[in-house]
């Protein structure tokens, strides 16, 4: 079988950098970054929350093969910060709001095991708000309300 | 010892054998063994094992030592007679059985009874009697009589055998039981038990001593006989096995037809018995059963003769049943099987089904008269009531009839059906049209058993071809007329159809007939029916009634069948060139058709006239193909059996159709060696033809014609022998010593003599002189061009020799011919707009056209090689032939379906154009690089020659010189000069484009045919239309060539992986070639930028009909930014930084090309060009989608690289301009709403970065029009709108603000619509909820630009940001307020009047 290993897909080679950036020479505030052993899982979280900051005017990500464990992201800003400036910001961002889901997460379950008969509903409520693809919820302001769409998707 | 043998011990086999003991005497083995056993040697003799006598060899021996259990095994035979005593159909049962064997043994008595009597008399005779008596036999009978004798009893003893074995089988026949039945199988019946054959054994001759038949069939095992069953397996005989049918079961309904009354009944009369029994008695069994026949007879009689006269007449006598009642009391009153016999009037008229019922010619019988037509046509014979006629099941059926008469007057029937289906008669009856269209339109979905009315017609036809008489000439009828017709005629273009070089006739096959025709089996046996016709011994009756053919030109040898054979076999020649090849390729084919209609037979005397349409026949299929030109070179050009006719005939028409055979084999470069072997006779037939051409008649031209096109053909033979095969046959010296040239000079002064004579009598006539003079004209042009080649400094005595003749012909009044030629040419184009189909004047256009292309050659061939002075050979009217072909660039005929090869002249014109062109005054390479870009464009199927020395000649032009004196066109210097210029890169793909790899490989013969040609072309004829369907996936399609050809290019770097690309065409690129994609896409900008400006500088009025439409810019654009992997094996992999592949689009020169390449179909210069707003006609069609299709075909739809595209955008394109501008243009309403879907709401997240102004939208000839109008209803697409509207706020910029303004706007306010249904969709919930979520959720912006947005169609013009927010007018404004406050509230209206206000 031809199969490459498993473990291929997520360690590191000997002497192997996980990231690698590359500034683009023709365009201005734009680089490439190539991160390696990792997917599309870190890919589109890393691009939607990029894509949430008003800093950047671009920002995309591909998968060159799909047997090759690493994607290739490519940022443009608007100069006022550096593109890898603004990765590890989106990054410490996405640390932030994945640990905060984490807590309340982890709250939640405490509240379902002190108190079993209503916890399933909270819980429920509590995912449904922040089940929003691109992280925009908190930037705007009205994405509370927006959440409430049958008001007019309802034609 | 027999009773210790009793038991099947083993001590018993070990008792020594005395040697007394009987010995089984039949086995010759046994025989051996028991001599040995006899020996005297006193010693035990040596035995063989296998000599040995077995244990089973003594159970068998002791079985036979034991005759009393055989005898009583053998009374326990079950006996035959309860199982055939029931009684059967056949005539075996147990009388007759026993009679059988009776007669047997009574038989035996006889003949030994008479032989003892014989003898005796013979011993009483003395010798001379006895000598008397042998003289008068043998003088009586003859000298044989003794062998004769011998052999008759030999028979007789032979056929006692016969008989009795096969009669030993009639019990097993009788059986009832189903075959094969298993032994032990409850309820199978025993037929017979082998112990039967012991008694009958004893009857047989050949083992009459043979001491027990039984004991040696049991020989495997101790069984008795009653132990061994025999069940009905297979029959023995299989003759009598089919006559044996179970009787009917009780409970079965079945109707007797009577009984038996013959001897299977015990009879009751007594003298008949008396007579039979004796007549039995005496009389083998063979002949018993005519016997049998003969009682019955006489017992019939005997009936009659009883009942007649005891018998009350109570019916009327000789109705059926005054019939039965008198002859068959017995039989039931009302058997239905003999209700044919009752009359029709008594029978109540049933309903029936209205099926079209058809009359002895073929013809339908119109429902009015099928009750009213009288008996005696003879078309009630399957009428059903009343009803005449035949339907079309029974005219099927009856096809099948073992009446040969039936079967011939039915196929004649089907003969009519075909030509009355085939023919349309508006003065029928209503519905009979009706049902003749839907027999026609029977459709024949896959799975419908019945196949259409035509295909079942001639499948019919078909398998009645093999009989003979009528039969099989009615068949032929048949079969003619499916796949001929008389109605079915195509259009024939007569001898024009050669000089174009004939057309596949693909889709003329009505019905599929052709293709169904299972030619395998269909060509052996046309060959069998033509060597031996069904109608060869009809005699001379329907020779002379055949109206097949021209009477005079038919030869008397042949039948209409084989005249059938030979125009059905003509027709699929016609029809496609692997037809031809498959006739060409069936053995023994056209030897046949070459004996019977060309070689005359050997005994006649005087010289016959070979069969013109053979020989029509024999062109179309050398037109075909090469391979079948070869194939016929060798089997005619052996014998030379059309020489001969040459030499010999006198007739000017066979000798036309020779030439013109001669013509098409020379065009393949084959069989000129003719030319020098019959010098001589060409020479004389030069001479006739000076001496016809003098005078004028239709035939005289006719051979001029063909001669001179004989002529031009070996000319282009001999300019380069290398070309022909084999080569060298003909060669240019030749040509010269035979002063060819001078010939057709002195002919073109004669015919130019009549041709100004005839001048004022009439302009027809004129147009077909000058057609006769363009051939000569075509002649002397290839005479020139070998001189060129091959004669002494390039021909130029040559030329002065013909330019000399060429001056006095082509005077001042040639020149005015040429001018009414061309306004005549130049009124029909124009006219023809209106009236397309009509074939007459496209006929004459094309004649036309043939004609001043014949003169432009001429004129060519006069040109010296080398620019002189630029004296002209002579005048033609130039700028009467440019004006010319401009407008025959322009005319839309190049889209209509016009007959293939009629355009053939046309294009051909237009090449040759463009080789004069450069000669001509006022020439410049750029006007010359216009009108070859027009020209290439119209060229079609067959002209992939001259579209290849074009496309060759065009980037030869295209120099960097060129480009620097033109400022660049569109592209730095370098791309110009890399990698060998344009040419070097591009060529390999163009000539691909033009002439891609066919499958099997095609060259058409141009139709000037050239040296090249000659050497290339694997057939003559182009190929019917129809082939240029859109396919499922891309691969090139030839010419035309699709109208962004310059950007083919792409396609390929796109595809690089199919079968089709160039890059799987080995040898399509030459080792040289290095080019990188970067460089390929360079280059094609840039050609696709030159065919622009030259066009538009040259040519305005073309390039909308001849260039690139925008929908394939715009897509050739998008192919660009879809090339992202590296396909040439050039230098981008230099490029690879670790960032991975260099996009293509990120080249600065490519970016700046496509830049300027879609610079005329932005808004800005649509604004600038027309700065009005007009509501154009909107296509409901999706352009993109259209002009997708040759790359994806019909499998992958637009919407699917749309996709790709998006996500492309999505993942690496930095917001390129470009890129952002392209993926507009799918988003406009004219496309679907998922297009708008999926920028809009699944890729949202693009938006934001998605900058692109109004004025740099890509946008058809429609302007933004296209993307505002009209007003989106999706709602998913319209809620996408909203959202992005209120997510994004500022950060929505441009075109695209405008849009979701726009729409959203537009379905809030009423005041959008010009229409009057204002009331109607004043209120609306929809409206309200839009409304309501703008005010409440948008920001401060999105609500005032919602708010104050205004756009009216009556502005004429479409308002962009920021002139339509500026202005609410008075009206509207009051309008908008009150509908804020009736849908939302005063509130509200309070809190956003500001917005009003400003």
């Amino acid at each position: 079988m031809n199969a490459p290993n498993r473990f291929e897909l997520y360690v590191l080679d000997e002497g192997e950098a996980p990231v690698e950036v590359n500034e683009d020479t023709k365009i201005p505030n734009a680089a490439t970054i190539k991160i390696l052993k990792q997917d599309h899982t870190l890919g589109n979280m890393l691009r939607a929350q990029l894509l949430s900051m008003p800093e950047v005017l671009f920002a995309g990500y591909k998968v060159p093969h799909p047997l090759h464990p690493h994607f290739l992201l490519k940022i443009q800003t608007d100069g006022t910060k550096a593109p890898d400036l603004i990765l590890s910001d989106a990054c410490n961002q996405l640390i932030g709001t994945l640990s905060s889901l984490e807590a309340k997460f982890k709250r939640e379950f405490a509240f379902k095991e002190t108190d079993s008969s209503g916890g399933a509903g909270v819980t429920g409520g509590t995912f449904a708000t922040s089940d929003d693809p691109y992280g925009t919820g908190a930037g705007t302001g009205g994405g509370a309300s927006w959440g409430n769409r049958d008001d007019y998707l309802d034609f | 010892m027999t009773s210790t043998s009793n038991s099947p011990s083993l001590i018993g086999s070990v008792f020594e054998r005395k040697p007394s003991i009987p010995k089984p005497p039949s086995s010759s083995s046994q025989s051996r063994f028991t001599s040995t056993l006899n020996s005297k040697t006193g010693f035990p003799p040596v035995q063989h094992r296998s000599q040995k006598s077995s244990a089973f060899l003594k159970n068998i021996e002791n079985g036979r030592r034991k005759p009393e259990l055989s005898s009583e095994r053998s009374a326990q035979v079950p006996s035959i007679v309860p199982q055939s005593a029931t009684p059967g159909p056949g005539p075996s049962t147990v009388p007759s059985q026993n009679q059988k064997q009776n007669g047997v043994g009574s038989t035996d008595d006889w003949r030994s009874h008479v032989s003892a009597e014989n003898e005796a008399r013979v011993q009483a005779m003395t010798e001379e009697e006895r000598a008397d008596e042998t003289r008068e036999i043998l003088e009586r009978f003859g000298p044989s009589v003794s062998e004769i004798l011998r052999r008759a009893r030999e028979n007789r003893e032979r056929n006692k055998d016969v008989k009795f074995t096969s009669l030993e089988e009639v019990p097993f026949t009788s059986e009832r039981e189903p075959l094969a039945s298993p032994i032990g199988l409850p309820g199978s019946q025993l037929v017979s038990s082998l112990s039967r054959s012991s008694s009958r054994a004893s009857t047989r001759p050949s083992s009459p001593n043979s001491p027990s038949r039984a004991s040696r069939k049991l020989r495997f095992a101790e069984l008795g006989p009653d132990q061994v069953h025999v069940y009905p397996s297979a029959p023995s005989s299989p003759k009598k096995a089919l006559l044996a049918l179970p009787p009917p079961d009780e409970d079965s309904n079945a109707v007797s037809l009577g009984t038996f009354k013959g001897r299977m009944k015990p009879i009751d009369l007594e003298d008949v018995t008396a007579s039979q029994t004796h007549v039995e008695e005496g009389t083998a069994e063979i002949q018993v059963e005519q016997v049998e026949e003969g009682t019955t007879e006489i017992q019939v009689e005997q009936i009659e003769k009883g009942t007649a006269e005891t018998q009350v007449e109570q019916v009327e006598e000789g109705t059926a049943e005054y019939i039965r009642q008198k002859y068959f009391p017995s039989a039931p009153a009302d058997n239905p099987d003999l209700a044919w016999m009752s009359s029709s009037l008594d029978s109540s008229p049933h309903e029936q089904t209205p099926d079209l019922r058809f009359d002895l010619n073929g013809m339908p019988i119109p429902s009015s008269k099928i009750l009213s037509l009288p008996t005696h046509l003879g078309l009630h014979h399957h009428a059903e009531g009343t009803r005449a006629g035949y339907t079309l099941d029974d005219i099927f059926l009856l096809t099948r009839s073992t009446v040969r008469a039936q079967r011939a007057a039915m196929l004649e029937v089907l003969v009519g059906v075909t030509r009355w289906l085939r023919t349309s008669d508006t003065k029928e009856d209503v519905d009979i049209e009706a049902a003749r269209k839907s027999l026609l339109n029977l459709p024949n979905p896959e799975g419908s058993g019945t196949p259409p009315l035509l295909k079942r017609i001639l499948f019919a036809g078909l398998e009645a071809l093999p009989e003979r008489g009528a039969v099989g000439v009615r068949a032929m009828d048949v079969v003619w007329e499916c796949i001929v017709g008389q109605t079915n005629v195509t259009e024939d273009l007569g001898d024009l159809e050669f000089e174009f070089g004939g057309m596949e006739e693909g889709k003329t096959d009505e019905g599929g007939l052709i293709t169904a025709l299972p030619l395998a089996d269909v060509l052996p046996q046309f060959l069998s029916l033509l060597l031996s016709p069904p109608d060869s011994d009809l005699g001379d009756e329907r020779l002379s009634t055949s109206t097949l053919n021209q009477p005079e030109s038919r030869s008397l040898r042949t039948t209409p069948a084989q005249q059938q054979i030979l125009s059905i076999l003509t027709r699929l020649a016609r029809y496609s060139n692997a037809y031809a090849e498959t006739i060409v390729q069936e053995k023994g084919l056209i030897e046949g058709l070459l004996r019977v209609f060309i070689i005359p037979p050997a005994t006649s005397t005087y010289a016959s006239i070979p069969d013109l349409a053979t020989i029509r026949l024999l062109t179309i299929l050398a037109s075909a193909s090469r391979t079948n030109a070869e194939a016929l070179c060798q089997k005619i050009g052996a014998g030379d059996v059309l020489l001969r006719f040459v030499v010999l005939s006198t007739n000017d028409n066979v000798l036309v159709e020779i030439m013109l055979f001669y013509t098409i084999l020379a065009r393949y470069g084959m069989y000129s060696r003719v030319a020098a072997d019959a010098k001589e006779v060409w020479w004389k037939i030069g001479d006739h033809v000076v001496a016809l051409s003098s005078s004028y008649s239709q035939s005289n031209t006719r051979l001029v014609r063909a001669y001179v096109g004989l002529i031009e053909a070996w000319l282009i033979c001999a300019t380069d022998p290398h070309r022909t095969t084999p080569s060298h046959e003909l060669l240019w010296s030749q040509v010269k010593s035979w002063e060819w040239g001078a010939g057709l000079a002195s002919l073109l002064t004669k015919c130019s003599r009549l041709a100004v004579e005839r001048m004022d009598t009439g302009e027809n006539s004129i147009r077909i002189d000058v057609s006769t003079s363009a051939s000569l004209w075509r002649s002397l042009g290839a005479y020139l061009e070998g001189a060129k080649l091959n004669g002494i400094r390039g021909g130029e005595e040559e030329r002065t020799e013909v330019g000399l003749v060429l001056k006095r012909v082509f005077d001042s009044g040639a020149v005015r011919t040429f001018r009414n030629l061309i306004q005549d040419f130049k009124t029909k184009l124009q006219t023809m707009g209106m009236e397309m189909k009509t074939t007459v004047a496209f006929r004459e256009i094309a004649s036309s056209a043939s004609i001043l292309s014949s003169a432009i050659r001429l004129w060519l061939g006069c040109c010296p090689p080398s620019p002189s002075d630029g004296s002209l050979p002579f005048e033609l009217p130039f700028a009467d032939i440019s004006d010319l072909c401009a407008l025959l660039v322009r005319h839309d005929l190049w889209h209509l379906d016009l007959h293939p090869l009629l355009i053939r002249p046309l294009s051909t014109l237009l090449v040759l154009f463009l080789r004069l062109s450069p000669h001509l005054p006022g020439s410049h390479p750029d006007l010359w690089l216009a009108q070859a870009f027009g020209v290439i464009k119209a060229l079609r199927r067959g002209d992939e020659e001259y579209a290849l020395q074009i496309i060759s000649q065009i980037l030869d032009i295209l120099t960097s010189e060129w480009a620097a004196q033109r400022g660049g066109v569109g592209a730095p210097d370098f791309v110009w000069k890399e990698k060998g210029g344009l040419k070097a890169v591009l060529i390999p793909f163009l000539r691909y484009e033009i002439n891609p790899e066919r499958e099997p490989y095609t060259y058409v013969a141009p139709l000037f045919p050239s040296t090249r040609s000659t050497g290339m072309c694997t057939t003559l004829r182009i190929p019917s239309s129809h082939h240029r369907d859109v396919t499922t996936e891309w691969r090139p399609l030839g010419l035309p060539l699709h109208s962004d050809w310059t950007l083919s290019p792409f396609n390929h770097l796109l595809r690089s992986g199919s079968d089709y690309s160039v890059f799987k065409q080995s040898g399509a690129l030459p080792d040289s070639w290095d080019a990188s994609e970067i460089d390929i896409v360079r280059a094609a900008l840039a050609l696709a930028m030159v065919e622009r400006e030259v066009l538009q500088r040259f040519a305005p009025l073309m390039i909308s009909l001849v260039g690139p439409k925008g929908e394939d810019i715009v897509f050739a654009c998008m192919k660009v930014f879809m090339l992202e992997h590296d396909v040439g094996n050039g230098d981008s992999k230099t490029h690879y930084n670790g960032e991975g592949l260099q996009e293509v689009f990120r080249d600065e020169v490519v970016a700046r090309q496509l830049h300027e390449i879609l610079e005329p179909y932005t808004v800005k210069a649509l604004f600038s060009s027309s700065t009005l707003y007009v509501p154009s006609s909107r296509s409901s069609s999706a352009p993109l989608e259209l002009a997708s299709l040759p790359l994806l075909g019909t499998a992958v739809p637009f919407y699917q690289f749309y996709t790709d595209f998006l996500s492309l955008y999505d993942s690496i394109s930095f917001s390129h301009p470009i890129f952002s501008r392209l993926l507009l243009p799918p988003t406009s309403m004219l496309y679907a709403a998922d297009y708008r879907k999926l920028l809009w709401n699944d890729y949202s997240h693009v938006l934001r970065g998605l900058r692109v102004e109004v004025d740099d939208v890509i946008a058809g000839a429609g302007g933004i029009e296209q993307w505002l109008y009209p007003v989106e209803t999706a709602p998913d697409v319209l809620g996408a709108f909203l959202r992005a509207l209120i997510k994004y706020g500022e950060g929505l910029q441009g075109f695209l603000r405008l849009l979701a303004v726009h729409h959203v706007a537009a379905n809030i306010w009423p005041d959008f619509y010009v229409d009057a249904h204002i009331e109607e969709i004043v209120f609306d919930e929809r409206r309200n909820k839009l409304l309501r979520v703008v005010i409440e959720q948008g920001g401060m912006e999105v609500v005032k630009d919602v708010l104050r947005y205004r756009q009216s169609p009556q502005l004429r013009r479409i308002l962009c940001s920021p002139a339509c927010f500026q202005e609410v007018d008075e009206s509207c404004k009051r309008l908008r307020c009150d509908l804020i406050a009736n849908w939302i509230g005063e509130g509200t209206l309070e809190r956003v009047r500001g917005v009003f206000e400003r």
